[in-house]
């Protein structure tokens, strides 16, 4: 209803204001070019999300002091404190870096964010930046018709800054000529309650335009036209680091539950902040006064001033509490747990992760490996055995062999549980997802779908499979019995094996060792070797358990198959030309005939 | 191998694909290290039976990736 209302409020108000005042729609018009800039520096920016961004956030945010460095230095050139915050949710979310390490690098994207306010104020309102706005927007707009992603994404990101040189400049000649008819200083409110009351509006001006740095530069440019005070000014400034929290917060909407913990953060860490620099202001803008002399700033230069002002309460809040990071992560965990669910859902899959290729594959990675580990469990107790006991280094013939508990379980309810729903929204995701994935990450991207739709083939091949295992692996006949362990042996072997593959290091790893299994599968069963008949023909077994034997032996197969190439796309290699290699080497259906006949 | 995997194989540099062959060789030669101890400690007949599935298996690899690098040459 609210929401309703809000938009046809603003419009009304906004005609309202033009139609009274027309530098008013100057300094709006001013807002929105800034705005619109805000909008093409981030897109300029994402265009470098498929690699170099994400790489650099990965090797760089294994400790909290690199983690706020790496804050400080991504907004100060992004100058976009809010797109470092998607970024870091979209890697949150994606489980690829810690709660802490986000938490600091929102903490460092803090003091990158007060960067704007020093440009803005030392250069952006002494030098006539519209000049330079112009040849900008002209060069943009020729990189930008390139089809070259980084020549497009320089483009982006030129044509963001001539915008943003441009906005200024409008709001800067509006505030100048509102001078002339309205003297907005009239308002200014004094003392505690001055700062309370402009710190309001200071957040509301920023959750309305969605960017402190637009709320600050308007601050700038108004405090540059003498049509704010410099006292109020700095409660504007206090407001615009609050109001700049809804953004994360709107962006950890569409996260999961540790985006929200990073949103919750951030709220956190402003409001804190916002809560000493008003509890102590009065020294603060001792220690700013003190600040501006030893660096050279003239007592008048409030726009400076500001800045230093800016610079200095975020840096104070961020000292404050970086001792407290490791409580702060508890307490957010605490307030924000894990949801748990008897369906299981999606762990790493959100929207916030589409628009980052590689954060992308990340995320689909981990979930595929998500529902193949649901997977290990449904089919470790269809072959009546418990994870741990695979996974153990026991030796696996004398595991199976001396195992005789039967696990009562229903396959089918807990496939449907934790499989089918999980193996959907994965489907659904990557549907949606692709529509804006780059080219080169598709691939990758059906690679994973299609391990989706084998692990859910391997549970049903278990299905058929757990039947007769169930029944023959207890039978008093010793050659059926000692047939069926032979396909729980293998079964579980290779699970094992893909366990321990999957916790070696990369360099060490060799995903077509696996390849041993599609030969034993042929070379140890009676059903390939001829045995079969023997045994039928010998009455050592009946005809029934032979034919029982003979769809056992395929279902075995195929799981083994299917797991071997699950394990390849999720385990395997990620360099492209390893990749190709291995499949190269790898044995093909004529090798393992050969190899198998060859015994 | 699907018809996309040959594309990508044959975009790439003779150098890149002679150096990839050739790392899966060195990873292959470990393991084939590895199974000879592991055959030799073994005390069960299955046991050694699946290690020497294993062995004969990373052998044709090791055929298959010398194959290959030879080619390459």
């Amino acid at each position: 209803m609210i929401r309703r209302i809000v938009l046809p409020v603003i419009f009304l108000l906004l005609v309202y204001g033009f139609w009274i005042s027309p530098d008013f729609k100057q300094i709006a018009a001013g807002v929105s070019i800034f705005l619109f800039g805000m909008l093409f520096l981030e897109e300029g920016f994402r265009a470098f999300t498929g690699g170099i961004l994400e790489k650099v956030l990965k090797n760089t945010t294994d400790g909290i002091w690199k983690s706020i460095s790496f804050g400080v230095v991504t907004t100060t050139i992004m100058q976009s404190s809010s797109l470092v915050s998607v970024i870091t949710i979209s890697f949150l979310s994606a489980e690829l870096i810690a709660l802490a390490s986000g938490i600091g690098i929102i903490f460092g994207a803090n003091i990158g964010t007060t960067t704007g306010a020093w440009l803005v104020a030392g250069f952006g309102i002494k030098v006539n930046i519209a000049a330079f706005a112009m040849p900008m927007l002209v060069f943009a707009i020729i990189l930008v018709f390139q089809n070259d992603r980084s020549l497009k994404g320089i483009g982006y990101i030129l044509a963001g800054l001539g915008f943003l040189f441009l906005g200024i400049h409008h709001m800067k000649v509006g505030f100048e000529t509102f001078r002339s008819t309205i003297d907005l200083t009239q308002f200014a409110m004094t003392g505690y309650a001055g700062l309370i009351a402009f710190t309001g509006v200071g957040v509301f001006a920023t959750v309305v335009m969605q960017s402190s740095h637009a709320t600050l530069v308007l601050i700038i440019t108004a405090l540059a036209a003498q049509q704010v005070s410099y006292e109020n000014a700095l409660a504007l400034a206090i407001g615009a680091n609050i109001g700049t929290t809804i953004t994360a917060i709107l962006g950890s909407l569409s996260s999961n539950y540790q985006g929200k913990r990073l949103a919750a953060g951030h709220l956190i860490f402003n409001v804190i902040t916002a809560g000493i620099a008003i509890a102590f202001i009065q020294q603060i803008v001792w220690l700013v006064d003190e600040i501006a002399l030893g660096i050279g700033i003239r007592s008048d230069d409030y726009m400076l001033k500001l800045a230093v002002f800016h610079s200095i309460f975020n840096v104070i809040g961020v000292v404050v509490l970086l001792p407290f990071v490791n409580r702060l992560v508890n307490f957010l965990e605490h307030i924000i747990p894990v949801p748990k669910r008897d369906v299981v859902g999606p762990k790493y899959l959100n929207d916030s992760v589409i628009q980052f290729p590689e954060t992308l594959l990340e995320a689909v990675r981990n979930e595929t490996i998500h529902l193949y580990d649901n997977a290990f469990e449904i089919i470790a107790h269809g072959i009546n055995l418990h994870r741990t006991q695979i996974l153990t280094a026991d030796d696996m013939e004398e595991l199976v062999y001396s195992d005789r508990e039967i696990l009562d379980f229903d396959l089918d309810s807990i496939y449907q549980r934790r499989v089918k729903s999980l193996y959907a929204k994965i489907v659904e995701f990557i549907s949606r997802a692709q529509v804006d994935t780059p080219a080169e990450f598709v691939g990758h991207l059906f690679a994973f779908r299609h391990a989706c739709r084998l692990i859910a083939k391997t549970v049903k091949d278990i299905k058929h499979l757990r039947r007769n295992t169930t029944r023959y692996m207890v039978h008093e006949n010793e050659a059926i019995r000692h047939e069926y362990n032979s396909f729980r042996v293998q079964l579980a072997s290779l699970l094992r094996d893909i366990h321990d593959l999957r916790n070696t290091e990369e360099e060490d790893r060799n995903i077509i060792d696996l390849d041993a299994y599609r030969v034993a599968i042929e070379e140890e069963s009676t059903v390939t070797t001829g045995e079969l008949d023997r045994l039928i023909r010998e009455g050592k077994i009946t005809p029934e358990m032979g034919t029982s034997l003979m769809n056992d032996h395929s279902y075995t197969r195929h799981a083994i198959l299917n797991l071997i190439e699950i394990a390849k796309t999720l385990f395997g290699s990620r360099d492209i030309a390893e990749i190709e290699a291995e499949e190269l080497i790898g044995l093909d259906d004529e090798d393992v005939e050969a190899m198998s006949v060859s015994q | 191998m699907k018809l996309r995997d040959i594309l990508q194989w044959q975009s790439l540099k003779r150098s890149k694909k002679r150096d990839a062959l050739k790392k899966v060789l060195r990873k292959l030669e470990r393991k084939h290290r590895k199974l000879e101890d592991e055959i030799k400690s073994a005390d069960r007949k299955k046991t050694r039976k699946k290690l020497e599935t294993k062995l004969k298996t990373n052998k044709r690899h090791r055929q298959k990736a010398k194959e290959l690098i030879a080619e390459l040459n």
